[in-house]
This record gives structure tokens, sequence and C-alpha cells, in this order.
């Protein structure tokens, strides 16, 4: 069994052996957020590290005021966020001011391929959404945590996470439907 | 006809199927059967994940980087010991012996640039040591 104030405890002793341990805890954590939020495949692996050594070297500031796994999700989220920034210009994505205005785009040739399996379809139009959208979909389904920890994780208000998630899930589906009925109508 | 709002969702994502509820209507019951298929989309792990040896891979990089840090601090350490070392022995051989202190300094200052050359290669072969020697972690 995991526990976490005595891997902690143990880490700021210096016992890189119960680091390990929390990296393997968290990695999927971690993992996911930067997926999602990181559109370059390449510094994944690189940016997730850069996420732990920034968790080795800031846990003796970790108070216990959340659980680890909010605090670990919290610097990820940053992290991710810090390197989105930099790299925005690279964006192949444009988006509204407002994202409330967001919808997708019109049908391309690609996306033929990949409806054939929700899943992974439900994953490239996620991978178009803004990041708030990212966000909230990824801490809330993958990652199970509540609406007021992503607020903790974020700094968005939990209102605005519950409407991000509510237009982000409202948005998929309704794209999803309607692209299931043109295939439908295509087909028949 | 209305659509689901926030809530329903909320308590459609936590309470999973709804076959046979008659709550809703058969718009909304469609509506939710679309989004049972989408919360099962937004459950599925990613396919690609990290290494097996991403954990290890992290480790060694912390001890690394702690290694280096403790590096630097010796170095630091040294380059101190050495300057209150030369400071304490003149000081020291003024007080026995004005004299031999001063023949001291003379001789110092006469192979200056051999002493420094000295101390340069000493540091140039610890920095090497340390950067090229890897360690048993």
């Amino acid at each position: 069994m995991f526990d976490e104030n005595e891997i902690v405890s143990r880490i700021l002793k210096k016992d890189l052996r119960a680091f390990e341990l929390l990296v393997k805890q968290y990695e999927k954590l971690v993992f996911f957020v930067i997926h999602r939020l990181v559109q370059d495949k390449q510094n994944k692996e690189d940016i997730c590290q850069e996420v732990f050594i920034k968790i080795h070297h800031s846990l003796p500031s970790f108070r216990f005021q959340s659980k680890l796994s909010t605090w670990i999700a919290r610097v990820a989220y940053l992290t991710a966020i810090n390197y989105v920034k930099s790299s925005k210009n690279k964006s192949a994505y444009e988006y509204p001011e407002n994202i409330d205005n967001y919808h997708f785009t019109d049908e391309n040739p690609e996306r033929e391929l990949i409806k054939k399996n929700t899943s992974v379809y439900v994953n490239y139009l996620i991978e178009q959404m803004p990041h708030q959208y990212k966000t909230v979909l990824t801490l809330y389904h993958l990652n199970e945590f509540s609406l007021t920890e992503i607020k903790d994780i974020t700094g968005i208000p939990e209102g605005t996470v519950k409407s991000y998630l509510f237009r982000a899930r409202k948005l998929l589906k309704e794209k999803i439907e309607k692209d299931l009925k043109q295939e439908n109508t295509w087909k028949s | 006809m209305e659509e689901l709002n926030d809530d329903e969702l909320q308590e459609l994502s936590g309470r999973g199927p709804v076959s046979g509820d008659n709550t809703f209507g058969e718009r909304e019951a469609g509506d939710l059967l679309a989004y049972q298929d989408l919360f099962k989309a937004l459950d599925t792990e990613p396919v690609e994940g990290l290494p097996f040896s991403f954990a290890s891979n992290v480790r060694r990089k912390v001890q690394e980087h702690l290694n280096r840090k403790s590096d630097i601090r010796f170095n630091i350490l040294a380059v101190t010991i050495l300057i209150l070392s030369a400071v304490l022995g003149y000081g020291l051989l003024q007080l026995i012996s004005k004299d031999t202190a001063e023949l001291a300094l003379t001789m110092v200052l006469k192979f200056k640039w051999v002493l420094l050359s000295v101390i340069c290669l000493f540091f140039c072969l610890l920095l090497i040591d340390q950067r090229l020697v890897r360690r048993e972690y």
C-alpha cells in the first residue's frame, strides 16, 4: 500500500528509491496531463521528466495542505501550460478570444479515417480544443479528480470548471452525433 | 424538449448505465446513450504511454543533479581551504620568523605562474574526473 506521508518523509531524507516509487505511482497522472496539453510528441517524455525533477526539488515546501496527487497534478499542469505558452506560435489550431464561442471546424479527409474508432476520434477532437477544455476533461475523466480538486489544480473557479466540462462534453457529443448521422446518410 | 442539464450529466457520469430509466423522454434517453458512449471514450486511457524504465530514468537524472550540486559544493570548499591554508601558513610564518615569511612570499611571487598552473591543472583534473567518470547508482 502506498503511504504518501511515509514516502515523502523518506524522500526528504534523500532516499531515491522512495522517489522512484513516487514516480511509478504518479507517472500515469502526469503523463495524462502532459499528453493532452502538449501537442509535441517528441518532447512529452522530457516534459514528464522535468515535472518529476521539479517535484523532487519542491517537495520540501509541500505541507500536506492538499492531497499529494492534487499537488503533483498542479505541478504537471503548470509545466504543461508554460510549455504550451512558450510554443504558442507553433500551435496548429486557432481559438476565439472567448472560448465559449469555440466550435469544431468543418470536415477534413483525415477525420474520416479516425472516425472508425470512437475513442481515437474523441481524442482527435479533444486535441483541437482550447487547453481549458482539454484540462478539465482530462483531470475529470482520466485522472478522476473532483471539481474542487480541479479548481485547486488549475486555479479556475469551480463554477467555471463545471461550465467548461459541460460545454466541452456537449461539443464533443454534438460533433460525434452529427458525424455519425452524416456517415449513416452516406451509407444509405 | 429540454436538453440534459449539467447536474443530470454529472449524475450520469457517476451513476453509469441507465437502461430502463423512465425518468427521461425519448430524446433525453438518446442523449443519455450518446453521453454514455462519450464518457466511455473519455475514460479510455491513451494507447501511448511512458517507457517502462521511466521511473529509473528520472531517478538517475535526479541523482546526477544531486551529484553535480555536491561536486560544485566540494570544489568551492576545496578552493576556500586552499586559500585559507596559504593565508594561515603565511601568517604563522610571520609570527615565527619574519625573514622566512618574506622569503616564502618572494618565492611564491617568483614562481607564481608555475604555482597557478599547478593549481589550475589540479582543478581541471578534478572537473574532468567529475564530468567523465560515470557513477554506479
